[in-house]
């Protein structure tokens, strides 16, 4: 009785001892899901290739990325199909929206014939291409008070147009303007189906001219559609729907690829989606492609499958929507997409069955929060560097309850157990402290080479320098300006003489500012004059004081109530696109209360030759000027994604180069927010800015619109000289910033004293820096 | 062989059994200790080895330095301000919970079963609720516009801001008492029920009264019991930090800004050499303290 005891004891003695160790060990990162194809992702491409199964480690098989050249002439597309012939049709406009081509490619877009569109006076957003023949339908706009037609052109580039005599009319607009807008077609089982801004779906009679709601069950609920040869694929607000195009009924819900569809729309363009489906041989396979990766589907299926992996692949990047996906067969796709500077792209996939899973080649990037920027540098890389694999990390992923401090904490620890990342994206980071630990490299070699190459924007990369050596540099930047009517002097100066200007202005009822939140107004004031405030104690009480009492000033000077201020209420979610970084021309926003009469100055910051683009515009519809707001002979920048290389990675050649490659020319002009620290992609930003129209309507039904345009060899002069007079970095220090914005918010809400919330920050803000 | 040379060999004998009996007692005694010791090893005594180690040396490099994380430290003024507010705490808080939860111990002792299984249930409901409940309940009543200014304002009182004055103090050692209250009341009761009834019926024949049954009885027997709720008392002062940091973050008013902040703080800027040097003297002085309490104990029993 005694040995099995024993026995028993021994063997639950071995069974913990086992478990605790497997549970201990970190070793195989691999093991435990966390890199792709662990969680055999990348082994479904592989058998969805027709290839065999092999251990993660060494296993093989991946599609292959391969960026295709789109026709020279097309500089935005408005459709691109795959007919039912195998060629893929394409329509656009070149680079001035003066002409309108089609384009066919009978190679699977390795090359293209070009046909010039005569579609006459219309103004076309979009097309829909007919699987069938070829032919296009192009959609518009149509004004309840004009006549409403659709464009539909042939594949020798004719157009016929045909009147639609019963669209509606758009039922959410203000005033008079009821403007209705198609913001989604596609061809599907012969029949043309649109979707307009009330968020219903109509077919279309291209013979009649009339068109008829389908699917009414689904309300005003659908915002895209894309057609599956004889299906149409619904993008509704609660997930996708199927509908069957030849009598619009619904097919049952799917709510699995509505699940792994995950975010759909993606930017402000309603007509391009974070997500494209295609149809596969039988009508219950689909195939879809998001920032995730390229997937495969079984209609009713309890899961999806992970053919190809975005993270190694150009659709990863999450700044860019997608316009098409083509299946060839399993082993070849082709993706359709737009960045976020407007540049359209192609991708084609191969799969190549012995390419490893995963690449042999890491690196591994860290940053606090995602960013357009980051994404774009890394994305950048990936397209370069096939053979790496770039494992970015980010902190706070947005996913999770997972706060700066755990993130960073969870860095720390890694980084002293000696697992620390190869780049560092430091923004939000105890940069200075990293420095004086010694985790991050001296860096200014690649810094000066980059300078040598293309020529930096030396005031901003140099500001970080410390006795000759650099441990961190921005890739992008942005400084704060004040827009104003014509007749309004300088503004700016020290924050007693910017609430003095600004007083001045104040005339009867006529708003000085637009009805801004305090958080927003804050945090430009803040990069205005933060600089100053530091000293050795902590920071300085007086300054602080002026710029609060400054901001009150500014802030109650029109006299908002909280409700119209708040961001949700006519501005959409701009906290939120703040807070995400999404959001930095703000000047633009008020700029375009300005010209509607609602303000006479706008503060905010200016953060890329486009939106400079766009306050040329605006000053050119309503008289104005902008200049830099700086405070007293500080003139201070904000940076953006601020890299560093850790001591860990100073021989790893990958990591330099990555760094190289962000600050490079070519790395530049894949990013979009910010001003570029190069020279080389700032010019060519100058230079290769688009042209084109914005109107819009204010709350009130007052219309308003302005012609954007390249910038002047003057302006571009102007501009120059203005962001080489920068040379102080605003405070970056999170810690900093979230107690000044916390209290000095409940400071301008009335909520607490200039005593109580100006005692808080200085005695708060000497503690940290007393640690 | 004679008779007194075979009584030697058969008391030898005898005592070798009785040690290797002994020797086997306690090999087991030490294989069952083994265990607990080898995690207790592992989790905190070999770290707390690897912290003494680099409050030696250099955060960056490892490089020796000697005592100079020690000289930063002490110099360091939000390590005294942290360090004061930390003893102001427990010198206040301790005496308060001490005394506080004897008294109703007491009080709750002289009660019927049933009443005082209830009392106990209901003094430990505190500890049953957790730290993100009581930071909501905090906030609840000591925001500027909470329960208690409320309350303040019912009485024609200016309302107080709890949380950014002075008065976050009091929050805080309110905080702790009212937590740790019900915990510390159960510890004395059952100190109170080992005393035998029969030593307090002798005293009373004898003529003492409640007073000298209490000083003279009561307390002298409770002393270990003492030493346990004291040092158990003291080791709870410090999860005040949890709801402290919840409430206010990493920078709460001065007076409230305690040890915890300060290496919570330091590790978040990776100063691992001053949060070394930080926790070995922390760790000396309360081990320092404990063994105080326990010589003042033994030399008085």
């Amino acid at each position: 009785m005694k040995k099995p005891k024993k026995l028993a004891a021994l063997l639950l003695c071995a069974c913990m001892a086992v478990t605790g160790l497997t549970g201990c060990s970190g070793k195989d990162e691999a093991a435990n899901g966390d890199a792709p194809g662990a969680d055999g992702t990348e082994g479904g491409a592989k058998d969805a290739a027709g290839d065999g199964g092999d251990a993660a480690g060494n296993a093989k098989g991946r599609f292959i990325e391969t960026e295709l050249a789109l026709p020279e002439a097309v500089s935005t597309l408005i459709g691109v199909r795959m007919c039912d012939d195998g060629s893929i049709v394409m329509l656009g406009y070149d680079e001035n929206r003066a002409s309108l081509y089609r384009e066919c490619s009978k190679d699977q877009g390795e090359s293209w014939e070009e046909a010039s569109v005569d579609y006459g006076d219309g103004s076309y957003s979009q097309a829909a291409v007919n699987p069938a023949d070829g032919s296009a339908a192009l959609l518009g706009y149509f004004q309840s008070n004009a006549e409403a037609y659709i464009g539909l052109a042939a594949p020798d580039g004719s157009v016929k147009k045909l009147a639609i005599t019963n669209m509606p009319a758009y039922e959410g607009g203000s005033g008079d303007d009821d403007t209705n807008m198609i913001v989604s077609a596609g061809y599907a089982g012969g029949k043309l189906f649109l979707v307009d801004l009330n968020g219903r779906i109509y077919e279309v009679d291209t013979e009649g001219g009339t068109v008829s709601e389908v699917s009414q069950s689904l309300g005003a609920d659908v915002f895209g559609v894309i057609p599956l040869k004889d299906t149409v694929a619904l993008l509704t607000k609660s997930g996708v729907r199927l509908m069957d195009a030849a009598d619009g009924t619904l097919l049952s819900e799917d709510t699995v690829l509505t699940d792994a569809l995950g975010v759909m729309v993606n930017g402000n363009d309603s007509a391009i989606f974070g997500v494209m489906l295609t149809m596969g041989e039988s009508t219950e396979e689909i195939y879809f492609v998001n920032h995730d990766g390229i997937f495969y589907h079984k209609q009713g299926g309890s899961t999806t499958e992970q053919l190809a992996n975005g993270e190694l692949m150009s659709v990863g990047d999450t700044s860019t929507a997608f316009r098409d996906l083509m299946r060839f067969d399993d082993e070849h796709f082709l993706v359709f997409s737009v960045d976020s500077l407007g540049n359209e792209r192609c991708y084609g996939y191969a799969y190549d069955k012995d390419a490893p899973v995963v690449p042999e080649k890491q690196l591994s990037v860290y940053a606090l929060e995602d960013s357009q920027i980051l994404q774009q540098a890394v994305s950048m890389f990936r397209k370069q560097n096939q053979d790496v694999f770039v494992k970015k990390t980010i902190g706070m992923s947005g996913d999770d309850s997972v706060t700066a401090e755990d993130a960073i904490k969870t860095l720390n620890t890694q980084i002293m157990a000696g697992n620390g990342p190869d780049v560092l994206v430091l923004d939000g980071l105890p940069a200075d402290s990293y420095m004086e630990k010694g985790i991050l490299c001296d860096i200014a070699d690649i810094v000066a080479d980059a300078d040598s190459a293309d020529g930096l924007f030396t005031n901003i990369t140099d500001a970080y320098k410390k006795d000759g050596a650099a441990y961190q540099v921005p890739l992008r930047f942005y400084c704060t300006v004040a827009e104003k009517d014509d007749g309004i002097g300088q503004v700016g100066g020290a924050p007693e003489k910017l609430a003095e200007t600004v007083k001045a202005l104040k005339d009867g009822d006529a708003p000085v500012f637009y009805a801004q939140c305090a958080e927003m107004l804050l945090y430009t004031l803040y990069d205005v004059y933060s600089a100053s405030w530091k000293s050795e104690a902590g920071i300085d009480e007086q300054a602080l004081r002026s710029t609060l009492e400054a901001a009150k000033t500014l802030y109650e000077l029109d006299g908002y109530e909280e409700k119209e201020r708040e961001p949700h209420s006519y501005y959409g979610d701009v906290w939120g696109l703040y807070q995400n970084q999404t959001l930095y021309g703000t000047v633009d926003t008020g700029s375009s209360e300005r010209i509607i009469g609602r303000a006479k100055l706008s503060l905010g910051t200016l953060s890329s030759v486009h939106f400079v683009q766009d306050l040329y515009g605006i000053e050119n519809a309503k008289p104005g000027s902008f200049e830099l707001l700086c405070g007293e002979g500080q003139k201070t920048f904000v940076p953006l994604v601020c890299m560093g290389l850790t001591e860990a990675a100073k021989d790893n050649e990958l990591a330099k180069d990555f760094l190289r490659a962000a600050l490079s020319a070519e790395g530049q002009a894949q990013m979009t927010y910010g001003f570029s620290v190069n020279r080389k992609a700032y010019a060519a930003e100058c230079e290769n800015g688009k042209e084109y129209s914005i109107g819009g309507s204010g709350p009130d039904g007052i219309q308003f619109g302005y012609e954007v345009k390249k910038l002047s060899g003057e302006q571009k002069q102007a501009l120059t000289e203005m962001l080489e007079s920068l040379e102080t970095p605003i405070w970056n220090d999170r810690v900093v910033m979230d107690l000044v914005i916390g209290e000095g918010a409940g400071y301008l809400r009335g909520e607490k004293s200039l005593e109580d919330a100006v005692g808080a920050i200085v005695q708060k803000v000497r503690l940290y820096v007393s640690e | 062989m004679s008779p007194s040379r075979k009584r030697r060999v058969k008391k030898t004998a005898v005592r070798r059994a009785g040690f290797h009996r002994n020797g086997r007692r306690k090999a087991a005694g030490l294989l069952f200790l083994l265990p607990g010791f080898a995690g207790i090893a592992v989790f905190y005594l070999i770290p707390f080895g690897d912290v003494v180690r680099r409050s030696f040396v250099q955060a960056s490099g490892g490089r020796f330095c000697g005592a100079d994380n020690y000289r930063t430290v002490f110099g360091n003024t939000a390590f005294q301000l942290a360090a004061k507010n930390t003893a102001r705490f427990v010198l206040v808080c301790l005496p308060l919970l001490l005394l506080f939860s004897l008294l109703l111990a007491l009080l709750v002792n002289g009660l019927g079963n049933k009443l005082k299984t209830v009392c106990k249930s209901a003094f430990l409901l505190p500890m049953a609720i957790p730290a993100a409940s009581v930071v909501l309940l905090w906030r609840l009543m000591f925001d500027l516009h909470g329960f208690v200014n409320g309350l303040l304002a019912l009485a024609g009182i200016a309302p107080v801001d709890w949380m950014n004055t002075g008065a976050a103090f009091a929050v805080l050692v309110f905080s702790y008492i009212w937590k740790n209250l019900g915990y510390t009341i159960v510890l004395w009761l059952a100190g109170l029920a080992s005393v035998p009834e029969s030593v307090y019926e002798a005293a009373q024949i004898d003529g003492a009264g409640r007073a000298a049954c209490f000083f003279k009885i009561t307390l002298p027997l409770m002393k270990p019991m003492i030493f346990t709720i004291v040092v158990l008392s003291l080791l709870n002062s410090f999860k005040v930090f949890r709801e402290a940091y919840l409430v206010s973050g990493n920078y709460p008013q001065e007076d409230i800004y305690l040890l915890q902040h300060l290496f919570n703080n330091w590790f978040l800027d990776l100063s691992v050499d001053k949060m070394a040097a930080g926790s070995v003297l922390l760790a000396l002085v309360i081990g320092g303290f404990v063994w105080i309490l326990q010589r003042s104990w033994e030399e008085e029993g």
